[in-house]
């Protein structure tokens, strides 16, 4: 038992801690016994004193290791700390920022892939994607029809229950006009299958999306609160969409998040269109209770064959299974890990730092070491005391490294605009913030214990500490490699940087082919408009009244809006062999003026206008792709029509330049523009004004006309051409910002490391040099050995970041357009950005050590 | 200088009155042994009590292992005499607080 409690009391005093307790326990059962037996009642007794063994150790333990222990120890390490308050400053400094960089990272990798999606079991729960094979290749869409749903749910159980999801604007009156709110029409198990319980009322019943039941609606938790007064009452309820007057049955908390943490009104699928060529809806369901995924993709494959093929589309039919999270934040992870590992690279940089500040210490230290040494300081104490100092180093450092990784954090948000899937679950919170004081502690602790190294005497630490000092040769080369290894590893950043500025600025610099500043209004039209004559009529009377505006130079409406979407539609030519059966091309249905109204640039024949109408000649427009790709011989007069179904032919009256129709990204396809008036489809439509040159913005002027023509019509989007592609490249852009400003500090920390090995030297040689001044060497050669040395060191760093940008080519690829990884003129620029700053760096201490007096510094010795 | 608390008191009584080894410190003062080496590292570390080893020969002719005794030094002493004084005061304060005078007005 003793023995047992031994355990507790610090190991330089256990021996002889064991020998008292063994001579009294001894002595007590022997002392008294008649013979060689022992009595039970006085071996007892010996027992219950033996337990007493037990608080002497921890008594032992809190008097020489601990609580008396530690408290001194923090004082003491407070009292060190500032008495150097410049390199206290400093060495925090470095540890905030890295610190910071770090955290901001983790905080935006934890809340985007780490932390568990808010639903139940979510590893369960997988996203299905439908990919139709056929004549035409391979087209993945996320969606099927709902009658697809039904057959697929009803033939397979490797995933049950299953739903389907459909994000939807919808029209929605709450006494202060229509107005759009997000909403989805979901399956009846959509709730019960993600595990989401109502908070009020009830979710859908089991019936209630088939066609025929009365609609009712499911609301959020935001929305019952901020819309709806948060009224207990509220299932008692209705709310009017779309003209309807729906009731409320129930109320979800703001866990529900699908289709988008925005989500304010779900409706079951009951009035959905179901028709088996609409693709509308997503589908995710539940692995079956000890199913893995892969072990369900079979069934889920077999199942899918038994859909029969949608009319007149694409193919066969496949569905595969993926991780919900997977499929909701799954494309962000590539470039989160790469940044993440770009804070490492910070931290491992600004830790070379901390321990050169650490090793400028060291001369002073060692004395005091050896002092407490021979006072009885048993080297664990001495070490602990040493990452106690650490750690308040640390501590001090957690706030200033807090506030910066918030920054940072608000500064993602803020670029990543909507880009960054679950930015909501993005901040820092305790969690992030006790893995910033992790980080720091461990860099801190890591730091202190690389120079200091206190021996179990007097004699051992002072040699050691003055060798240290000295710098042998040994310690020269260890810190030569370990600025080499800063320069090359803030090279490596730099280079990564430098080739997201040339990527995004290729982005960029694409001509879009048409004016930026046109305003793209996408109206929420209500099925009174369903009627082709009516909507023509309303949407021609709408551009008359708002290129009559002042300040409008022209309006007009297209099926949709540069970046909104496209079609597809099989073409032929008149007179021209198909070389290709499938031949495809982009379609967009325009309105009179549409060109004007989008600034495009026509390069033959006409636009098309308001003559352009069903009872005239069937016309279309074509661009510079389609011309060269079917008619490179000139395009104006021949005749396409949009495959064998389609009953006209159409002349080709005009070429305009390419538009940007789908964005930066892709490349242009070959387009055809035909005449909505000509074509019976109504269909979607964006409403497009163009600005006069300098002219004010047009958005309320816009909002206004539109509700003169009908007040009951929502605005589901507003904006610029221009901020429409600015959040296209929201990403790019946001990846190039976090890779900027790691690059920046990484060689900010680099370079004030050069610094400090190179002031090193100087101050190590500066007897050396005074001598050689007073026997008459020139302070400029002097200079420039110092300076050579520093160059040699950023040269060799240089190539070491080279090297290293080579074997990470494959992977920084992937985040570039249009560029090759070792694209030699940035590689060029960064490698003279580093060799110049490096001999910068090298060159203040330098200046430094040519001006020193000579006499003084002999004199000093 | 501060008084010794009540359990040092006694320990350090045991020790001035002859008795040596920490087992026999417990009989004598009756406090478990939880108690008493603590009191007896105290004592030791400010300097009042003084620990040796016994006659190692002694103890390896009973067969056991040598025991350490304990004694008090002349700052223990001196403790000692000053705590005692003290607590001898204020149990006369206390005597007189509820022999003399009238009984409270309950």
């Amino acid at each position: 038992m003793v023995r047992v409690a031994s355990v507790a009391v610090p190991r330089a005093r256990r021996g002889e801690w064991l020998q008292v307790w063994a001579g009294e326990l001894w002595h007590s059962l022997l002392a008294d016994a008649e013979d060689d037996r022992i009595e039970v009642g006085r071996g007892a007794s010996v027992l219950l004193r033996a337990a007493g063994a037990f608080p002497h150790a921890l008594h032992e333990l809190r008097v020489e290791g601990s609580m008396g222990g530690w408290v001194e120890d923090v004082r003491f390490g407070v009292r060190v700390l500032l008495r150097r308050k410049g390199w206290t400053a400093l060495a925090a400094a470095t540890l905030s920022v890295a610190a910071g960089a770090t955290t901001a990272m983790f905080a935006v990798v934890d809340g985007v892939l780490l932390r568990p999606l808010p639903f139940r079991e979510p590893d369960q729960l997988v996203a299905l994607r439908a990919t139709w094979e056929g004549e035409h290749g391979e087209v993945t869409r996320d969606r099927v029809s709902l009658p697809a749903f039904d057959q697929f749910r009803a033939s397979q159980n490797v995933v049950d229950p299953l739903a389907a999801y459909s994000s939807a604007g919808l029209v929605v009156d709450l006494g202060e006009g229509a107005e759009l709110v997000e909403g989805a029409y979901v399956s009846a198990g959509f709730f019960e299958t993600l595990g989401i319980a109502a908070v009020l009322g009830r979710t859908f019943a089991a019936n209630e999306d088939e066609p025929g039941t009365p609609l009712v609606a499911v609301v959020s938790r935001r929305f019952w609160q901020h819309r709806l007064g948060g009224a207990p009452d509220v299932t008692t309820r209705s709310i009017r969409v779309r003209g309807n007057a729906v009731p409320i049955v129930g109320v979800v908390p703001d866990a529900a998040t699908l289709p988008s943490p925005t989500t304010d009104v779900w409706l079951p699928t009951s009035t959905f269109p179901r028709s088996a060529g609409f693709h509308s809806h997503r589908l995710v369901g539940r692995l079956r209770e000890g199913l893995s995924l892969d072990a369900a993709q079979p069934g889920l494959a077999a199942a899918a064959g038994e859909i029969p093929e949608a009319p007149g589309v694409m193919g066969e039919l496949h569905l595969r299974g993926d991780p919900l999270a997977y499929v909701l934040v799954g494309s962000s992870r590539p470039a989160l890990l790469a940044l993440s590992a770009a804070t490492l690279v910070i931290l491992a940089i600004a830790a070379v730092n901390l321990g050169n500040l650490y090793g400028v210490r060291t001369g002073e230290r060692s004395g005091e070491l050896a002092v407490r040494a021979a006072l009885g300081a048993s080297s664990t104490r001495l070490r602990r005391q040493l990452a106690l100092e650490a750690i308040i180093l640390a501590g001090i450092s957690l706030v200033p490294a807090l506030i910066l990784g918030d920054a940072l954090v608000q500064a993602t948000l803020v670029l990543a605009a909507d880009t960054l899937p679950r930015s909501w679950d993005v901040h820092v919170d305790p969690r992030v913030a006790l893995f910033a004081l992790a980080v720091a502690g461990t860099t801190a602790i890591l730091a202190a214990a690389t120079t200091a190294r206190p021996g179990n005497d007097v004699g051992s630490t002072l040699r050691d500490a003055a060798a240290r000092a000295a710098g042998g040769l040994r310690g020269r080369r260890v810190r030569s490699g370990l600025v080499i290894f800063q320069v090359g590893a803030a090279g490596l950043l730099l280079i990564a940087a430098g080739l997201l500025l040339r990527s995004y600025e290729g982005l960029t610099s694409k001509d879009p082919g048409l004016d930026p500043t046109t305003l793209a209004v996408v109206p929420s039209l209500s099925g009174q408009y369903a009627d082709k004559a009516v909507r023509d009529a309303f949407l021609l009377d709408l551009t008359d009244r708002l290129s009559g505006l002042p300040g409008v130079s022209a309006a007009s409406f297209a099926d949709a809006a540069p970046l909104g979407g496209h079609s597809n539609i099989p073409v032929e030519v008149e007179d021209v062999p198909t070389r290709d059966p499938n031949q495809e091309a982009d379609r967009v249905l325009v309105g009179p003026g549409y060109f004007e109204s989008l600034g495009a640039v026509l390069l033959q024949g006409r636009s098309l206008g308001a003559s352009d109408r069903a009872d005239a000649v069937q016309v279309a427009v074509v661009n510079e792709t389609f011309a060269h790709t079917f008619l490179p011989g000139g395009a104006l007069g021949h005749r396409i029509r949009q495959g064998p179904d389609d009953p006209e032919w159409r002349t080709i009256v005009g070429v305009v330049a390419d538009i940007r129709q789908q964005g930066t990204f892709v490349d242009v396809a070959p387009h055809v523009y035909l005449p909505i008036l000509q074509l019976p489809e109504p269909g979607p439509v964006a409403l497009l004004v163009r600005p006069e040159p300098g002219a004010r913005p047009l958005h309320d002027a816009v909002r206004r006309t539109l509700r003169q023509v009908d007040p009951s019509i929502a605005l589901s989007s507003m904006e610029t051409v221009r901020a429409r592609f600015s959040r296209e490249l929201a990403t790019p852009r946001l990846h190039l910002a976090l890779m900027g400003v790691f690059a920046t500090t990484a060689l900010t920390l680099a370079l004030v490391g050069v610094f400090g090995v190179v002031s090193q030297r100087v101050r190590r040689r500066r007897r050396e040099m005074a001598i050689r001044l007073t026997l008459g060497a020139e302070g400029g050669a002097l200079v420039r050995g110092v300076v050579a040395t520093g160059a040699s060191l950023g040269l060799a760093g240089v190539t070491l970041g080279l090297l290293a940008a080579v074997a990470t080519s494959k992977i920084s690829g992937r985040f570039l357009f249009d560029v090759s990884p070792l694209d030699p003129p940035t590689l060029a620029a960064i490698a003279l950005l580093l060799m110049a700053t490096t001999t910068l760096a090298s060159w203040l201490p330098a200046r430094g050590a040519s001006r020193v007096n000579p006499g003084e510094s002999l004199r000093g010795d | 200088m501060r008084p010794l608390s009540s359990t040092s008191l006694a320990v350090a009584a045991a020790i001035r009155g002859g008795v040596r080894y920490g087992f026999d410190i417990m009989d004598a003062t009756g406090l478990p042994s939880g108690t008493v080496y603590p009191v007896l590292t105290r004592l030791q570390r400010a300097g009042l009590v003084d620990s040796r080893w016994e006659d190692a020969d002694l103890a390896h002719r009973d067969g056991r292992p040598p025991r350490r005794y304990y004694a008090l030094t002349a700052e223990g002493e001196q403790a000692l005499s000053t705590s005692a004084a003290h607590y001898r005061a204020l149990a006369a304060e206390v005597d007189l607080g509820t022999s003399g005078g009238e009984p409270a007005e309950s």
